[in-house]
Order: structure tokens, then sequence, then C-alpha cells
């Protein structure tokens, strides 16, 4: 997006890095749910679809968390560094103006 | 159900009852299984552990599929007939509830006798 | 093949997330920069799409 156009609508603040934990929060969310799902179902149909979605869905929690690794977005190791990283996360957020 | 416990009449039926009581905690240990193992792998980050839990996860899923066919088979659970399911819901609690009207300890059964103070008293 | 009533209701659960999550995907990959974030976001957009289908053709064949 034109960075002019990103400033006037506050679309900045929707930087790959939100996006990043955005889609990390929906893969993690997709396991947990397909998880419960497969331990309901009965019919072998049902039950192979939901095994198969939930395997993609590890791939992309896989994909993305080692993405946001990577990026230096995501501290899975270093508690300390991942607190001072949400810590400015919060602030930003905070600090965002309500459109 | 008469209170004398050791007159065999009182065992009719039991083997049937602890089977579907087990295959019944088997099936919720090995859903809880699944769901724990998904939670966990989330969790994760290092690749040879996620490896391993995945390895796991697919392992878990294929026995609850397991023990869901055994039970629909020995027709322990109905997922298809819900009113079949309810009336097993029933007798089940029905046996519960007869469990719980059990006067299972009719004697005295305090120990005071033999441990007549509480540890940390000297 | 009739299935049973609680599998058509944790479907329609897992629908109902994956249309959102779909949704975002298509919407937030015009908003990213980098190439690699958008190249995980397209094939995320690809695999929810196939498993929408899927969804599609048990939900409509729980239909009566």
């Amino acid at each position: 997006m034109n960075k002019i156009v990103e400033k006037l609508t506050g679309m900045d603040a929707l930087t790959d890095q939100v996006v990043a934990m955005d889609l990390l929060v929906s893969a993690k969310s997709g396991v947990r749910n397909y998880a419960m799902a497969v331990t309901e179902a009965g019919t072998p149909e049902i039950k192979e679809i939901l095994t198969r979605h939930l395997e993609e869905a590890l791939e992309l929690h896989e994909q993305i968390s080692n993405y946001m690794i990577e990026k230096g977005w995501y501290h899975a190791w270093d508690t300390d560094e991942q607190i001072k990283l949400n810590l400015q996360n919060i602030d930003t957020a905070l600090k965002l103006p309500t459109l | 159900m008469n209170q004398d416990y050791q007159d065999p009449i009182n065992s009719l039926n039991v083997p049937e009852l602890a089977d579907t009581t087990f295959a019944v905690d088997f099936l919720i240990r090995s859903k809880e299984g699944v769901r724990n193992i998904a939670t966990a792998l989330t969790e994760t980050a290092s690749p040879d552990v996620r490896a391993l839990l995945r390895k796991q996860l697919m392992q878990g899923i294929a026995m609850h599929q397991e023990i869901t066919e055994l039970m629909v088979e020995k027709k322990w659970f109905h997922p298809y007939e819900l009113s079949e399911q309810y009336k097993l819901d029933r007798l089940s609690a029905k046996n519960t509830i007869m469990i719980g009207n059990m006067n299972l300890f009719p004697t005295e059964t305090n120990r005071k006798g033999m441990f007549d103070r509480t540890p940390d008293e000297h | 093949m009739d299935y049973a009533l609680h599998e058509v209701l944790e479907v329609q659960e897992l629908a109902a997330f994956k249309t959102v999550c779909l949704t975002k995907s298509k919407t937030m990959k015009g908003l990213v920069s980098d190439p690699k974030l958008k190249d995980i976001m397209q094939r995320d957009v690809e695999t929810s799409t196939r498993q929408l289908q899927e969804f599609t053709s048990i939900l409509s064949k729980a239909k009566h």
C-alpha cells in the first residue's frame, strides 16, 4: 500500500509483525479447535478430513512460528527478551490513536 | 440390592459393568490426551520435540479411533442414535446412584485406637 | 452417508472459524510487505480454501 495512504488511514500500525502475530494466534487456536473436533468425530470420513486439517494447521503453526523466531519477533527461549518485546508492543497499541 | 456384599448374586453383570466403565474412562482419557498433545504442540518451538509430539498425536488419534470403534461395536456407545445413548446414560446414572446409596462401611471404621494423635503433636 | 448430529455441529463451528481465518488471510495479505510472510499467507489461503470446500461438501451432505 502507498505509504501516504497508509499514514492517512492509520493502516501503518498494521505492520508485518502484527499481521504475523495474528496469524500465529489464529494458527494456535486452529490447532486446538481441530484437536477438540477430531476427538468428537466418529464417522471415519469426517475423522480423516479433520485429522488432515489438523496436520495442515500444525504445519501453518510451524511455518509462522519459525518465521517469527527468524525475524526476532518471537523469543521462544528467552523470556526476558520476549517480555521486553511484549511491553513495547503493548505500548505501541496503547499509544495508537482511535480512528 | 441386598446389603450382603458376600452374596454371589451381587456379582451378576459386574464384569460387563466394569468393562463398560473402564472403556468410557479410556475413551475420555484418550480424548484428553489428544487435546493435551495438540495444545503442547502449539507451545513447542524445537523441531525434535515437535516431531516427537506429532508422532504421539497421530498415535493418540489412532488409539481414540480404535476405542471409539470398539465401543460402538459393543453397543456401549451410540453416537448416531441419541435416544439409545440417552437410555444408556440413564442406566449408568441409576447405577451410580445405587452405588452412592450402598452402605459400604456398616460398622465403626474409626482408627483412633491406632493413630491417636495428629503427626505434628509430639 | 449419515453423520452424527454432534459431528455436524462441530464441523459448523470449525467452518465458521476457518471462514474468519480465510477472510483475514485474504485481506491482510495485501497489507504486508515481507515476501516470505506473504508466501506463508498465500499458502494459508490455498489450504483454507480447500478445507472450506471440504466442509461445504460435508455440510451439504448433512442437510436433508
